[in-house]
């Protein structure tokens, strides 16, 4: 009965030691689904949120960077407008044509349009941004410059639910519309000639110069996006045809507002991707502290339990070898 | 009385002290015999004799040997061995079923799903990347793998649980024989009169019978003669010598049933290894395993659905992600035979259903977990070769049924066994909504990213990694529960084994004093009988 019972005390100590020794290995208390069946559940459910952090944290490194690049090409491009307006500008004021002037302000048109084409056809990871869906696609063609993209927004998922644009169509940057199809407005500009300007089908807008009188059209001329009107502002400024250059102003300052209006919403694309790292960062946190009561063990806890149980064990022991040695046999010779 | 009297008295008392060493060193002898019950010498002043006036002694008489035995501590014994064998099999059942589960040791499934539909967010921040959808389907096999792993390993517990029953059919048969063949020998051994047992063999029965206790729940009695008769799940396996044996057959669940006497017995064994694997094996089948499948199945239908809408790379459409669910339909007794079909997957509910006749020859169609009809009913008279139409799922029944009929159809018993992507180009994954939206477009890749978080119809309302961590916790459970009862059965069944052995067994000192006892009065009698004789010698030299 002895031997039975310290048999069994020993066997149910020694597993005791290993298990409280496999917990001071690893440092977690939660070794097995039967440790705590509740705890294990909810560890599953934070360790599934936490890895959907992870993941949702890499989806804002890629949002993010890929926004930071189409934001810092659409403030070259804003730059690059704001260089061809002091030029409208400067031509729309001129009172005399210069050749000498007149071609290299031309050739400079011709230049910002060319930059505006570079940055209007940049990629990204091997992707053009401003394509819309069609990110394989030049999103402008070379020439004619019409835009060959569409108007997809590719959202990314950064947390549950919530969904942020990476891309910006370039139908929506390099564009702008002013009303419905066949709406239209009237500018006064150079010598009381009047502009008559007409929403069509999508991002074009024609333009009719009309006389003083407002009766005759004098010239007219259509343009989808910025590098089209910055190519007409390059062959007005050549042929030095000042109404044309006035009549370009307003499309011009339209153009600059819609392209400030595109940087302010990456701008706040970025802004939400931040906010959203800093709000998965911290619910990272709140789950990793959650998960330490559940599955770490208190050092201090499992050492002072090894203790115990090598103080128990070696009692046992000791016990054991006392009382098993002691037999009335020794004692009768 | 004569002086040679005394002669007889010295032999009488050399004979009990003999008998009463010989007995002594047999408790020595067995002091670790398992299941000996320690004995006890009796011995009686033998009748007197008359002399002149007055009667004196003539002795000591050798009446018996008795065991040192409680029967009541003996049925506690067996009814403790009964629930801590039946606590045992379920701990270690359980215990092989935790540890696939085990998410604190990097086993399960959660990473695999999680990686899964992470890598479908990958696909939708970056729908043309080839190396983002190479990444997908290794992720999607890597699941379709890990889900396979744990449903085998879970299945082949169950299998090994199903050997467990029929090795211990065996054993119980083993230990029945031998109950019996004691019977017969204790009914010889005792067909006298007086105060003799067959100890030694009552004994080897109580401890056969310890250990029929451990493997199965049973009952029994004494009767008159010293035998024991012995019934299991209400069946008689042991009467005087003779038994019947235990058989086992596999059922239409591929489960073990065990029949005694041409009885199927399998549902009245409640308690012992055996009744433990049942219990065990039936907890498995009914909690852990379906729970995974349905998990599984939830996957490939959801998935399914929304890949089916969407375009790949190569412009294809209308493709399942993975191989679409098959529905199994089984036959319990029937001769007639049956084919069931998925014809909807968004239609389906992922329940199984049961369909049973009745002696009219019509039919009714229960869910089969809960038992209770559909709403609206499926019912009607059976027409073999007629198409019965379940949510998703046409069955067929072809050839002749009767009332006892009933047949199973299952959409989830395969989800995992048949769970593979069949998706191979990575071109062809539908990451997009519009053929002409490509290859930016990766609406459809996030709806499927999204089925992450959503709460599913299907797994009563829970999102996918709830309901895994749902059966995570209820394996834990069933787990802890079987370690609780084992840590109980285990305490009291040593409390009661200690309560045996302070009767029965055999302690070390005291047989040694009863050593020295005995030897002392074996050597006195020896010196009565030398004085006996050195008086007769006196008398012979008068």
């Amino acid at each position: 009965m002895i031997f039975n019972q310290l048999t069994q005390s020993l066997s149910s100590g020694l597993n005791d030691y290993a298990v409280l020794n496999e917990k001071l290995a690893t440092n977690k208390k939660l070794l097995a689904p039967s440790d705590n069946p509740g705890g294990m559940g909810r560890a599953v459910d934070y360790h599934i949120r936490l890895s959907q952090n992870e993941q949702y944290t890499k989806s804002i490194e890629f949002a993010s960077a890929q926004l930071d690049f189409a934001s810092t090409t659409l403030q070259s491009a804003q730059t690059t407008i704001s260089l061809a307006m002091d030029l409208l500008n400067k031509r729309t004021g001129a009172a005399a044509a210069d050749p000498t002037t007149l071609t290299a302000d031309a050739q400079m048109a011709s230049a910002l349009k060319d930059t505006l084409f570079d940055l209007s056809n940049q990629q990204y990871g091997g992707q053009y941004i401003f394509s819309g869906f069609k990110s394989d696609t030049q999103a402008y063609a070379a020439g004619t410059y019409d835009y060959q993209g569409d108007a997809g927004l590719v959202n990314v998922p950064v947390s549950q639910g919530t969904n942020v644009a990476v891309n910006v169509p370039g139908s929506s940057a390099f564009s702008y519309t002013f009303g419905v199809e066949g709406a239209t407005y009237t500018k006064t500009i150079n010598g009381g000639l009047k502009a008559h300007y007409t929403q069509g089908a999508g991002t074009a807008i024609s333009v009719d110069i009309y006389d003083a009188t407002d009766t005759t059209v004098l010239d007219s001329f259509t343009f989808t996006n910025i590098m089209q009107m910055t190519d007409l502002l390059s062959t007005s400024i050549t042929a030095n045809d000042t109404a044309r250059i006035a009549a370009l102003a307003d499309p011009f300052s339209k153009a600059q507002a819609q392209m400030q209006t595109s940087i302010t919403d990456v701008g706040l694309r970025i802004t939400t991707a931040t906010n959203q790292s800093t709000w998965l960062s911290q619910n990272t946190t709140s789950l990793q502290s959650a998960l330490i009561p559940i599955e770490d063990a208190d050092t201090m806890e499992v050492v002072a339990q090894l203790k115990q149980m090598e103080t128990s064990l070696a009692a046992t022991r000791d016990a054991a070898s006392r009382i098993l040695s002691q037999s009335l046999l020794d004692f009768l010779k | 009385m004569s002086i040679l009297g005394l002669f007889d008295i010295g032999r009488s008392a050399l004979y009990a002290s003999q008998s009463a060493l010989m007995v002594t060193s047999n408790n020595i002898a067995n002091m670790n015999t398992p299941g000996f019950s320690k004995e006890d010498i009796i011995l009686t002043v033998s009748n007197p004799g008359v002399t002149g006036s007055f009667s004196t002694g003539r002795g000591v008489t050798v009446d018996g040997v008795r065991r040192s035995y409680d029967k009541f501590v003996q049925a506690q014994l067996l009814g403790q061995g009964q629930n801590q064998g039946k606590s045992a099999a379920m701990d270690s059942t359980w215990g092989q079923v935790e540890q696939v589960f085990n998410e604190a040791k990097g086993a399960g499934l959660s990473s695999a799903l999680t990686d899964y539909f992470n890598a479908w967010n990958d696909v939708a921040a970056n729908p043309s990347s080839q190396s983002a959808r190479m990444v997908l389907l290794q992720r999607a096999k890597t699941l379709v793998t890990q889900s396979q792993a744990i449903e085998k390993s879970v299945v082949s517990t169950v299998d090994n649980a199903n050997a467990d029953i029929q090795d211990s059919a065996r054993q119980v048969n083993t230990l029945a024989a031998g109950i019996a063949q004691l019977n017969g020998a204790i009914t010889r051994a005792e067909s006298g009169v007086g105060l003799n047992t067959a100890n030694d063999l009552r004994n080897q029965r109580d401890q056969k019978m310890n250990e029929l206790s451990k493997l199965t729940d049973y009952s029994s009695f004494e009767d008159t003669t010293g035998a024991v008769s012995i019934t299991v799940g209400m069946r008689a396996l042991v009467t005087g010598s003779r038994t019947n044996a235990i058989t086992t057959a596999r059922n239409s669940a591929s489960n073990q049933d065990l029949y005694l006497d041409g009885i199927n017995i399998t549902a009245n064994l409640q308690g012992g290894k055996i009744g433990g694997l049942i219990a065990a094996r039936n907890d498995i089948q009914s909690t852990a395993l379906p729970g995974l499948r349905r998990l599984v199945a939830s996957i490939t239908q959801q998935v399914n659905i929304v890949h089916q809408a969407g375009y790949g790379l190569d412009t294809s459409n209308g493709i399942d992600f993975f191989a679409p669910l098959q529905a199994t339909a089984t036959s319990s007794t029937s001769a007639a035979t049956i084919d069931a079909v998925i014809t909807d997957q968004t239609a389906l509910t992922l329940d199984e259903y049961a369909i049973t006749f009745d002696s009219g020859g019509n039919y009714t169609v229960a869910n089969k977990q809960t038992g209770a009809q559909l709403v609206p009913p499926v019912t009607g008279p059976y027409a073999s070769g007629s198409t019965i139409s379940l949510p998703g799922i046409d069955v067929v029944i072809t050839g002749t049924v009767t009332a006892a009929d009933s047949f199973t159809v299952s959409p989830i018993a395969t989800a995992v066994s048949g769970f593979s992507v069949t998706v191979t180009d990575p071109r062809s994954i539908a990451a997009s909504t519009d053929v002409t939206a490509l290859p930016g477009d990766n609406r459809n890749a996030i709806q499927v990213a999204q089925l992450a978080d959503t709460m599913q119809a299907n797994l009563s309302n829970a999102t996918y990694s709830s309901y895994y961590s749902g059966i995570v916790a209820t394996v834990g459970v069933m787990k802890q529960t079987a370690g609780d009862s084992l840590t109980f059965d285990n305490n009291l069944l040593a409390a009661l084994q200690s309560q045996r052995d302070s009767i029965s067994g055999v302690s070390l000192d005291e047989e040694a004093a009863n050593l020295v006892r005995y030897q002392r009065s074996y050597q006195a009698g020896a010196r009565m009988i030398t004085v006996a004789d050195e008086l007769l010698q006196t008398v012979l030299q008068l």
